[in-house]
């Protein structure tokens, strides 16, 4: 007898469908599998031998021969263990393929027969999303955000033969057991004492799109305001949630309760990741890294001089498309991964000292630690804000500090003013569209003509600040073209010269 | 001196188990030649000296190893002086020490030294007040005849020395004691300097050429600074520096020690601050100092400065209190960021204000210029 049961494996943050076909036939009692599976896969075997078993089911004394076609790309992982359990329980005549249908079917088979989640369900069932599908239970919640077919929950191999065969209700699909992530609690900007400079920076930062860095010695709040940002951003966008969501499950990482992602992600990848793990990557089933886990979110990179120089070049990559593609020798995979950079980083090695002066680093080393991000990197941050502790009277005052919902409620009103005027946010102000929306006063480009001819500010360094100084204006409520001298020193103060070479003899 | 004599006391100087002050009583009353003959020989040179078995053999083993050509063609090379104690032109002002070097080794003018000789040193790390008050002093001091002595290191160091060197009406030179050998330049960052302090001022070591600049070497340096030091001025020191234990030694031989008072909230005046509790003399003019040298004060014209507003000069006021970040500007001013960046901005660009990593200090020097009735 042969079977076909429909399913889908997982690559990058995308599914590919592959049908699970099963041949039962005579010939010395054996399991082959065919159609590239990898080791987990391979295992399937036993995993499916086993629950079978052990949920009072049938395993063939015969020849079984699967075949995962198309034979061409790789499959992956574990979640292909109820599609192939279900094939040999249709080609042994233990359900017959009328009861099962069209079904689609993707879980991990424990030994005693329960089904189990497996990452990527989301991506999975998208890629076949007019089937009705069989996923773990953990899994609806995200099938759900994807599908258009009738999602099925089924926590145990028996009750699954029994619900096909009719002889039981569907399990209704109940809460997810996992941890689920709760995206609606950021802490609250409120809880930031003083430092009025470095929250105008996050609240322009969340206005404009801008990647922000954040230099200043350890306790100065560095990591405390980047934290804060994703309350300051809008919810994303339904196409750029669905991505996000599909990024996320690939990833094993946990999903909200819900499904969907809406709130901007936070992460903050540790210093020693590799750039596999930055970009993505893994031999056969690219796990997305953590740039693509920030998508349409934040991407907080703390200690940035302690990162591995080829990190941060991934990083700057990443920053300038938009997306990543990570090559392997038989497999190419692109992965969305539009974020917004916040760094965060010592001033000098010790750590000790920011202020000039208060440490034994000198000029030399100080240069060597920040020289690490320097160049096209630093470049890429539109806004670059020394941050320093706060005194104790402001720690210790008792004056409230603006709470995030206020200040979310002006980047709002600026995002839309940008969006509206033109479709993008004043980070991503090009050419024509910036030079009609950002017109410095008279007073301003004399600055700027000033700047730029002490070579304190760059060409590109021009636009850049053009930009920011355009959102602290739309923030002020300040809309129309022309961008006032206050707009353009503000928007110069918030981009600090990082690491200039000292020029010779000023030791 | 003959030249077996200065090649003979630098292969002395130079050994790892030779102590300065055994050295010193080894050369007060043999030749440098025969002295590094008898431990070569693996005798202990005259009864003078007591010296335990061991620490002799490890001086022979190491003086055979050295070899005399590499180091008579390092100092012909780099034209380098060597001078031992009890020679003649061993300097006066250093032979009473009792810490003296037992071999000087020197570059450029010997004779800078019969100047009057104040020393400036501060930390390396400093701040660009810092800086601006060494070289201004520096200046100041060459002007008026005094020879600014110091070690060459980066920050106060180059500063002060940057400031005598450069100093347009100048009228004494300047000397830097230096902790590593007189071949190579070090820090790099000051070549410059360096070769400027060698074709018309002085570079003294007590390390023969060769040697690198390892950190024990630098408080042994130190002494002779203060050795060399009329009076000493810290300009910047934190708690634990370098240039404390230079005034340390200026205090052991009684010399006064002078300090640039800084605002306590500065890392960078923590040293200075606890040298002022401690009974130092505060400088807070060149006329202060010339004063305690004795020298004939001169007056100086003070630098006209503009009116500030009002905002201007309270930003000012917030940055001589020490470096500040824009955040910490506007939190202490209470005022809004528009204002205070405005303010900053113009006073960065009058060069009033400047900036590192964001972080904004006053360019200018911390000395003030009395104004002395007619």
């Amino acid at each position: 007898m042969i079977a076909s049961v429909p399913s889908a494996t997982l690559l990058g943050a995308r599914g590919y469908p592959v049908t699970v076909e099963v041949h039962v036939g005579r010939g010395l009692p054996g399991f082959s599998m065919l159609g590239l599976p990898d080791e987990a896969c391979r295992e399937a075997r036993d995993r499916v031998r086993a629950a079978l078993m052990s949920s009072g089911l049938e395993w063939p004394d015969r020849r079984i021969t699967v075949n995962l076609a198309p034979p061409r790309h790789r499959k992956t992982g574990s979640g292909l263990d109820l599609a192939i359990a279900v094939g040999v329980l249709i080609a042994t005549d233990q359900l017959t393929a009328e009861a099962v249908g069209a079904l689609a079917f993707v879980g991990e088979l424990g030994l005693d027969g329960s089904i189990r989640h497996v990452p990527g369900v989301a991506p999975i069932v998208g890629v076949r999303a007019e089937n009705d599908w069989v996923v773990p239970p953990d899994g609806v919640s995200e099938a759900r955000v994807v599908a258009s077919g009738r999602i099925r929950a089924a926590a145990s191999l028996r009750g699954l033969v029994d619900a096909l065969s009719g002889s039981a209700q569907w399990a209704e699909a109940v809460a997810p057991v996992r941890a689920v992530v709760d995206d609606e609690h950021v802490p609250d900007l409120a809880e930031v004492r003083g430092q009025p400079v470095a929250r105008l920076a996050l609240e322009v930062a969340a206005a404009g799109g801008h990647h922000l860095l954040f230099v200043g010695a350890p306790g100065s709040g560095k990591t405390m305001l980047a934290t804060r940002l994703p309350g300051l951003l809008p919810d994303l966008e339904p196409d750029v949630a669905l991505e996000a969501t599909m990024i996320r499950s690939a990833a094993g990482v946990s999903l909200p309760a819900e499904g969907l992602v809406r709130r901007p992600p936070f992460r903050s990848p540790h210093h020693t990741s590799s750039a596999a793990a930055m970009v993505g990557g893994g031999s056969h089933y690219m796990r997305p890294g953590e740039v693509s886990l920030a998508h349409g979110g934040v991407l907080f990179v703390d200690e940035m001089g302690q990162f591995a120089p080829s990190v941060l070049d991934t990083l700057r990559e990443a920053v300038e498309s938009g997306t990543v593609a990570v090559g392997r020798v038989n497999h190419h995979v692109t992965l969305p991964a539009r974020f917004q950079l916040v760094g965060a980083t010592n001033p000098c090695p010790c750590g000790e000292g920011s202020a000039p002066g208060s440490c034994e680093c000198d000029e030399r080393s100080r240069q060597r630690y920040l020289g690490r991000l320097s160049g096209p990197l630093l470049d890429r941050f539109d806004l670059r804000v020394a941050v320093a502790r706060p005194a104790v009277g402001e720690l210790m005052g008792d004056g409230a500090s603006e709470p995030t919902a206020v200040v979310a409620a002006r980047v709002a009103s600026a995002r839309t003013v940008a969006l509206e005027r033109a479709g993008v946010l004043n980070a991503s102000l090009e050419g024509v569209l910036l030079d009609q929306w950002a017109i410095p006063d008279p007073d301003a480009a004399l600055r700027l003509r000033r700047e730029m001819e002490h070579g304190r500010l760059t060409g590109r360094g021009y636009h850049r600040v053009r930009r920011s100084a355009r959102t602290i204006a739309d923030l002020a409520g300040r809309t129309d073209a022309v961008l006032s001298d206050e707009d353009i020193t503000v928007a110069l103060s918030m981009r600090a010269v990082i690491a200039r070479r000292a020029h010779a003899g000023a030791a | 001196m003959t030249t077996d004599d200065q090649v003979a006391a630098s292969v002395l100087a130079g050994l790892a188990s030779m102590s300065r002050r055994r050295l010193q009583r080894l050369l007060l009353d043999r030749s440098p030649t025969n002295a590094l003959q008898e431990l070569r020989a693996g005798r202990a040179p005259g009864d003078s000296m007591a010296m335990s078995d061991s620490l002799l053999e490890r001086l022979t083993v190491q003086a055979r190893a050295v070899d005399e050509g590499v180091m008579a063609r390092l100092i012909a090379e780099s034209a380098i002086g060597v001078t031992t104690v009890g020679s003649a032109e061993y300097p006066q002002c250093l032979a009473d020490d009792p810490e003296r070097p037992g071999v000087l080794f020197y570059r450029g003018e010997l004779s800078a030294l019969n100047a009057e000789r104040v020393g400036i040193v501060g930390t390396r790390n400093a701040t660009a007040a810092g800086r601006a008050t060494a070289e201004e002093l520096g200046a100041a001091l060459a002007e008026a005849g005094i020879c600014v002595v110091s070690g060459l290191a980066l920050g106060i160091d180059a500063a002060a020395h940057r400031g005598a060197v450069n100093a347009s009406s100048a009228i004494a030179r300047c000397v830097a004691v230096v902790g590593n050998g007189l071949d190579e330049c070090y820090p790099k960052r000051n070549v410059r300097l360096w070769e400027q302090l060698i074709d018309s001022h002085l570079l003294l070591s007590e390390w023969p050429p060769g040697t690198a600049p390892d950190a024990f070497r630098f408080p042994l340096r130190n002494r002779i600074i203060a050795a060399l030091s009329r009076v000493l001025v810290v300009v910047e020191s934190r708690e634990h520096g370098g240039s404390l234990i230079t005034a340390r030694a200026c205090l052991d031989r009684g010399i006064e020690v002078m300090v640039v008072p800084g605002s306590p909230k500065s890392r960078a005046s923590a040293g200075t601050n606890l040298l002022l509790r401690d009974g130092a003399t505060p400088a807070t003019s060149v006329v202060d100092i010339l004063e305690a040298v004795g020298s004939g004060v001169r007056h100086l014209p003070a630098p006209v400065s503009t009116p500030l507003d009002a905002v201007s000069a309270e930003v000012v006021e917030r940055c001589a209190a020490g470096p500040a970040t824009l955040d910490s500007i506007v939190a202490d001013c209470e005022l809004g960021i528009g204002l205070v960046a405005m303010a900053v901005a113009d006073l960065l660009a009058a060069g009033t204000l400047c900036e590192r990593d964001g972080w904004i200090e006053v360019a200018g020097s911390r000395l003030v210029h009395p104004v002395t009735p007619q």
